[in-house]
C-alpha cells in the first residue's frame, strides 16, 4: 500500500512539474542583414517581430480581472490580461557571419505589451541632432563575429522581465527611456507615474514630478511582442527562438503559432512616441 | 552396475535439490529503477541525447511465471537540434501497463515483458526536427523488454537489470531503449 502511495505521489509530482514546461516559438523568418544600405550609405538594420499567441480570455478570467480591477481606486491603473509574472520569456539567438572578414554586430530587443509598442525610432528625447540615440529595451552590446563564424547569445528571462517593466515605465509611467533602461526594476513591487516629458527652450527634457498614480506590480503587463533589431556591419544572418514558460499554465494555446487567429486574444497595442519640441 | 545406479541416483537427488526454486515471495510487488534512455535511429537519435531515467513499477504476480504490471518512468534529455535553441533539455514521461513472463532458475529469474501505454513529452523543442507536430504532447507507446533478477537472501528483495524498448508512432516513429538497474520488493 505504501508503495502504491509512493507511485501515486511520483505521478503527481511529474504532473505538477509539467505545468511550467517551456515551449519554443520559432522566429517567423531569419534576419538577413548587412547588405542593404540607405541613401547615405549606412547599413540598414534587419528587424523581426514575434507576437506570443495567447488564448482568448475566458469569462471566468474576465470576471476575476474585473474583481481585482474594482479593488484599485485609481482609474489610470488598468490591469492587464497577462501580467509580467505570468510568462517567463527568453530569446536565444545565433548570428552567422556570411563573409570572409571578421565583423561586428548588435542585437537590440524592443517590443510591445497589450497597451503600447516601444520603438526607439519613434522617440526623440532632444532637439539636438547630436544627442545620443534613444535606447532599446535591452541588448545593443557590440559583438565580435569571426569570419564565417557563429555566435550564440541569449536575452534571459531576467532580461525580458526587466524590459517588460521598463516598457511600462516608459509608456504609462512617462519615465525617460534612458532612466528606465539604466535602472534595475525587475524586482520592483510598484512604480510611480511621472508627469509627461516636457522640454526647455533648447529642446532638452525638463525635470519631471510624480502625478500620484502608482502602478502596482500586478498592473505591469507582460511583453507579448518581441521586436529583434539586428545591426551587423557586414553581411550576416540572425536566427532566433523565443522560449516561453506559461507560469499560470492556461494562457498558451496548444497549437501555438499554428492556432487560428479567431482563437487568440486580440493584440492591438498603440505606438508610443515622444517628440522633443522646444518650449518658449 | 549397482554402484553406478547408486551414484546416478545420488546425482539426480543433488541436481533436483539444486533446481528447486529458491524461496522468493509472490504477490504484490514494487520495483524502482535507475538507468538511461537512448534513442534509436533514424530521427529521434539525431534530435535527443542519451539521458538519465527513473522508473517505478507496481504489479501483481498472478502466477509464479506471470505478472501484471503498471509502470511509470521519466527520462531527461538534451535536445540536439540546430541552434537556436542550444543546450535545452526536455523530459519524456512514460506510463504503461504490461504483462511479464518469468522463468526462475534458483537465484536467478529471467523475464520478458510487453505492453502498451502513453508517453508525454514536456516541450515542443523537437518540433524543429518535425519529430512532434504543433500541439502534439501525447502519444501512444508500445514497448517490450527483457532482463534478469537476482534473489537476495531475504525472500522479499531482489535486484536486477533490464532493457525495455519503446516505440511511439506519433512522434515520427520515435524509438528508444531504456536500460536500468532495479530493486524489487515483493510483499
Amino acid at each position: 500500500m505504501r508503495t502504491t502511495s509512493i507511485a501515486f505521489a511520483t505521478i503527481a509530482t511529474l504532473a505538477s512539474g509539467c505545468a511550467n514546461d517551456p515551449v519554443y516559438l520559432p522566429a517567423p523568418a531569419s534576419i538577413d542583414a548587412g547588405e542593404t544600405r540607405d541613401m547615405d550609405g549606412n547599413i540598414l538594420p534587419g528587424v523581426s517581430a514575434l507576437v506570443i499567441p495567447v488564448k482568448l480570455e475566458t469569462m471566468a478570467q474576465a470576471t476575476d480581472r474585473a474583481r481585482r480591477q474594482a479593488m484599485i481606486t485609481d482609474p489610470l491603473v488598468r490591469l492587464p490580461f497577462i501580467n509580467v509574472d505570468d510568462f517567463e520569456i527568453s530569446v536565444e539567438w545565433t548570428i552567422t557571419n556570411l563573409t570572409d572578414m571578421p565583423g561586428n554586430a548588435t542585437v537590440q530587443l524592443n517590443g510591445a505589451n497589450e497597451f503600447f509598442r516601444y520603438d526607439p525610432s519613434m522617440i526623440q528625447l532632444s532637439a539636438d541632432d547630436e544627442s545620443p540615440a534613444p535606447p532599446g529595451l535591452d541588448g545593443d552590446v557590440p559583438l565580435d563575429i569571426p569570419a564565417r563564424g557563429k555566435l550564440n547569445g541569449l536575452f534571459t528571462e531576467d532580461n525580458v522581465r526587466e524590459a517588460a517593466i521598463d516598457l511600462d515605465q516608459i509608456t504609462r509611467g512617462n519615465i525617460n527611456p534612458f532612466r528606465a533602461t539604466l535602472t534595475i526594476s525587475k524586482n520592483v513591487d510598484q512604480f510611480a507615474q511621472l508627469a509627461p516629458l516636457m522640454f526647455d527652450m533648447d529642446g532638452e527634457p525638463l525635470p519631471q514630478m510624480t502625478t500620484g498614480t502608482i502602478f502596482p506590480r500586478e498592473a505591469i503587463p507582460a511583453m507579448l511582442e518581441l521586436d529583434i533589431v539586428f545591426k551587423p556591419d557586414r553581411h550576416m544572418l540572425l536566427e532566433y527562438t523565443v522560449r516561453v514558460r506559461d507560469v499560470r499554465g492556461d494562457m498558451l494555446p496548444d497549437k501555438l503559432m499554428a492556432t487560428p487567429v479567431a482563437e487568440l486574444q486580440p493584440f492591438m497595442p498603440t505606438d508610443f512616441a515622444i517628440t522633443a519640441t522646444a518650449t518658449p | 552396475m549397482g554402484r553406478l545406479a547408486a551414484v546416478f541416483c545420488a546425482l539426480a537427488v543433488l541436481v533436483s535439490a539444486a533446481a528447486e526454486a529458491r524461496p522468493a515471495s509472490k504477490g504484490w510487488f514494487a520495483e524502482g529503477g535507475l538507468g538511461a534512455v537512448a534513442f534509436l535511429p533514424p530521427r529521434a537519435s539525431r534530435g535527443a541525447a542519451l539521458g538519465p531515467s527513473l522508473g517505478v513499477r507496481v504489479g501483481r504476480d498472478l502466477f509464479s511465471w506471470l505478472s501484471l504490471n503498471v509502470h511509470v518512468a521519466a527520462s531527461s534529455h538534451e535536445a540536439i537540434v540546430p541552434p537556436p535553441p542550444e543546450g535545452e533539455w526536455f523530459q519524456l514521461y512514460r506510463g504503461a501497463g504490461d504483462l511479464r513472463l518469468t522463468g526462475r532458475f534458483d537465484r536467478l529469474a529471467l523475464y520478458a515483458e510487453g505492453g502498451a501505454g502513453l508517453v508525454m513529452i514536456s516541450s515542443n523543442v523537437l518540433g524543429k526536427l518535425m519529430i512532434t507536430d504543433p500541439g502534439e504532447e501525447f502519444g501512444v507507446m508500445f514497448g517490450g523488454g527483457a532482463g534478469f533478477e537476482y534473489q537476495l537472501e531475504n525472500r522479499h528483495y531482489s535486484v536486477g537489470i533490464g532493457v525495455d524498448a519503446f516505440f511511439v508512432p506519433q512522434f515520427a516513429k520515435m524509438a528508444g531503449l531504456d536500460s536500468r538497474a532495479f530493486l524489487r520488493y515483493t510483499y
